[in-house]
């Protein structure tokens, strides 16, 4: 083996760059091979329908009960992102606390939420905490919707947490020094000082959870939530077809995640520090 | 789907011997009809299909495990005799399989909270029930769903334990299901649970309908190809004997309550 | 000249876990006083300076700022900060914020001062350490001396009756030292009270009223620039000076 030559002992970069393509390649084309089977298949297989396009529209139609879904998990979407992240922000500035009660019982917290799987916590809230009532007596009579909302953001709330605390402990302490050094107070620092620029380091981590909580939502099913993949269930049991309502419901996932996907790609690049070098 | 895995010599020319074992197909677990116990087949439907074939006809019985949704396409390429699977006697079924008479009878049910106040099926209109998904007690609230044009609100549990707790924890007023796992849900919790009464289509339809009010009826019954009249007739004269006997209702009250 | 010095160290004793890292330091400084501190890295200077912002909690002794005590637990240290300017070495500015923005902010938040207010104190202040073209511009975008100069002006933006400085040229390229040290400079000639940790002796001996040497967390010697450079008295200085030559 040369101590000069460009190849080092496993492969070179042109043949590493090479083979990167080749497999990138290899996964478009059965990715598109699948697609044509899948969209196509009543022409490919003859009598062997994978899609039953009719379903579909019908499905589609907008009187159909995937609307009403669509809607209910885009609200559900909606009020728990604004609501963990505010409650994240708590739980962030809980983790960096001097305080070691208050640091330690954010850190329970966070352990706790990212501990146990979310269908756990869902079901906890959900079954768990009407069982201290004796039956009949629960007050909340569409605890649904409130169990769904508050397993959301007490789950995604840690994860915000912890990004934001990541953001916060990647500045350094100069920050917070230099604005207690002007006589802001703890709060003032952070609100002013601290909490603008770590937000910026954790857009990436914060988005990323967004996204997750999205796909949440589909874990809901178990609570009768009238969510996607309960509409999958009910056509599948009706119909014994498959295909229709997946292509339908994963349509409608993207449709949410993709954009957001994009908003918060785009949020990370306007935010991100070093470029407030440029002009 | 269903087989061609296992040897189906024996049972493929239609005109077995007595002394021939009895292949019983049957999509396991769906308690208390079938499931396992300690590796072996157990429930209401093994219990019967022992008493038919191995106590009445004096026959070995193999009870095999065989995915519901293929169970069809298995019995007519031969690859077992008979389907003892709580199957629903449907007029599509109908179109490629023949039925026993009816062997058991599954009602849909209303369960609501003992203090309730719903008396009978109008004073669901604009409630919640709830349902087990994928049931025909979540069809069954479907077409009242129809029938109310559409004032009800059906919630779909993946459990009929957490359908039952929805109606406990005040998320549904009602539970519609099949009588039987009613029945045990109602009499484990009979201080909290009761079944709506009344007349429904049990009393249109038969003689002795039973007290609590029924949304629909179906009745299951063991399947045969449709070339195999003769061994049909003659399980149909067992399940007569079996009733009269006494032997039908040992075995019914082994599995449930109501 | 005051018999009480505007700020006074009396006795004061720091410890990081187990390490003494202050023995005891008494030391005032006058109203209109500049003293440079100087010492052998690790000596406790840039603890004395942050001990007297209260960034370090003292374990015995006491500072007091114009009579009032500091370190004492139920002092008002929002308050007694604002009174006291600190620049630090690595500058620290708000990277988010403007040159005009990091002015203005603490006397808009702490003092609740207009915006319109605060931004002229502001443009005042940048004139005032040559800045006046870059009050838009980001501390990405400015020079290292630029920075540090920002850093002054936010500093005086409160007013303060002491400026503490802690070696605010080492982070500088070396043609870029001449800028701040004419801004601190300026600043003394105008009475403002200082304390300076630095390794700039030049500066020390022409712009010092007192020179006060600091070694393993003890004052070793304080005297005048010129006969502390010229005619030390301690052994310890003596090696101190020699090195630096
Ligand atoms: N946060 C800290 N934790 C522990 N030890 C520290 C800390 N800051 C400074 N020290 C120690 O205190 C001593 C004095 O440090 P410092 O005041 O920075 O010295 P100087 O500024 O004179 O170089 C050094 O031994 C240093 O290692
Ligand atoms: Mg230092």
């Amino acid at each position: 083996m040369s101590e000069t030559g460009t190849g080092g002992p496993i492969a070179s970069d042109e043949t590493f760059r090479r083979l990167g393509m080749a497999a990138a390649l290899v996964v478009a084309l059965s990715v598109g091979a699948f697609l044509a089977l899948l969209f196509l298949s009543g022409h490919v297989i003859p009598g062997r329908q994978l899609i039953n396009y009719g379903l579909l529209a019908e499905l589609a139609q907008p009187s159909s009960d995937y609307y009403g879904a669509y809607i209910n998990i885009l609200q559900v979407f909606l009020l728990t992102a604004v609501m963990s992240v505010i409650c994240g922000v708590f739980v962030g500035l809980g983790r960096i606390s001097k305080t070691p009660l208050t640091a330690g019982i954010a850190r329970l917290y966070v352990e706790f939420f990212r501990g146990t799987p979310f269908l756990f916590q869902i079901m906890a809230i959900y079954y768990g905490v009407p069982a201290f009532f004796e039956p009949g007596t629960f007050p909340l009579t569409n605890f649904t919707w409130p169990a769904a909302i508050v397993a959301l953001t007490l789950n995604h709330a840690a994860y915000s947490g912890e990004a934001l605390r990541g953001g916060i402990e990647s500045l350094p302490t100069g920050q917070m020094e230099a604005a207690r050094s002007l006589g802001m107070s703890y709060v003032q620092a952070m609100r002013n000082v601290v909490l603008p620029q770590a937000w910026r380091n954790a857009v990436p981590a914060v988005g990323n959870d967004l996204i997750i909580l999205v796909k949440d939502t589909s874990l809901l099913s178990v609570i009768a939530f009238p969510e996607l993949i309960s509409q999958f269930q009910y056509t599948y049991s009706q119909q014994f077809e498959a295909w229709a309502p997946l292509v339908l419901v994963g349509v409608f996932y993207l449709t949410i995640t993709v954009p957001l996907s994009a908003l918060v790609n785009y949020a990370g690049e306007v935010a991100d520090p070093s470029r407030r070098a440029e002009p | 789907m269903g087989g061609g895995d296992d040897g189906t010599e024996s049972e493929t020319d239609g005109t077995p011997t007595e002394a021939e074992t009895v292949r019983v197909a049957s999509g396991i677990p769906y308690p208390p009809f079938e499931m396992m116990e300690n590796g072996e087949p157990t429930g209401f439907d093994y219990d019967m299909g022992a008493a038919i074939f191995e106590e009445q006809m004096g026959r070995e019985m193999e009870f095999l495990d065989r995915s519901f949704d293929g169970i069809i396409s298995g019995l007519q390429n031969g690859n077992y005799r008979v389907i003892m699977s709580a199957m629903t006697i449907t007029e599509d079924r109908k179109e490629n399989i023949d039925f026993s008479d009816p062997y058991f009878t599954a009602y849909q049910t209303v369960a609501v909270l003992e203090n309730s106040d719903i008396s009978s099926k109008a004073g669901l209109r604009g409630k919640t029930v709830a349902v087990q998904k994928g049931t025909t007690g979540a069809e069954a609230a479907d077409d009242l769903q129809t029938e109310f044009d559409g004032d009800l609100t059906v919630s779909r549990y993946d459990s009929s334990a957490s359908a039952f707790n929805a109606v406990l924890n005040n998320q549904a007023v009602a539970v519609i299901n099949d009588n039987t796992v009613s029945a045990e849900y109602v009499n484990q919790n009979d201080e909290e649970l009761r079944f709506v009464m009344g007349d429904g289509v049990a009393a249109e339809q038969r003689d002795d309908p039973p007290e609590y009010l029924t949304l629909s009826i179906e009745e299951y019954g063991i399947a045969f190809r449709k070339d195999d009249d003769e061994f049909r007739e003659r399980i149909n004269e067992i399940l007569a004997t079996l009733r009269e006997n006494g032997t039908y209702d040992d075995i019914y009250s082994t599995y449930f309550a109501g | 000249m005051n018999e009480a010095p505007l700020l006074a160290f009396e006795n004061v004793h720091k410890y990081f876990g187990e390490t003494h890292v202050l023995k005891g330091i008494d030391l005032g400084v006058d109203e209109g006083e500049l003293v440079v501190v100087i010492g052998p890295s690790g000596s406790g200077k840039s603890t004395l300076l942050r001990c007297a912002n209260r960034l370090e909690e003292i374990q015995e002794g006491e500072i007091r700022l114009a009579g009032t005590p500091l370190t004492a637990s139920d002092a008002d240290v929002n308050r007694l900060r604002q009174r006291i300017g600190m620049v630090f070495q690595s500058f620290n500015l708000f990277p988010h914020k403007t040159a005009a923005g990091n002015v203005t902010l603490a006397p808009r938040k702490v003092r609740g001062i207009a915006d319109e207010k605060a931004e002229e104190r502001a443009e005042t202040l940048l004139e005032r350490v040559g800045l006046s073209d870059q009050r838009d511009s980001y501390p990405a975008e400015l020079s290292g001396g630029q920075q540090q100069r920002v850093a002054i002006a936010r500093a005086l933006a409160m007013d303060p009756d002491v400026m503490l400085f802690d070696e605010v040229t080492s982070a500088l390229d070396p043609e870029l030292v001449g800028e701040v040290l004419g801004v601190m400079r300026d600043l003394a000639a105008e009475g403002m009270t200082m304390m300076v940790v630095t390794h700039e002796m030049g500066f020390a001996r022409e712009v010092a009223d007192r020179i006060v040497l600091m070694a393993d967390g003890e004052i070793v010697e304080t005297g005048e620039p010129e006969r502390f450079f010229t005619d030390p008295e301690t052994e310890r200085a003596e090696q101190f000076l020699s090195k630096l030559l």
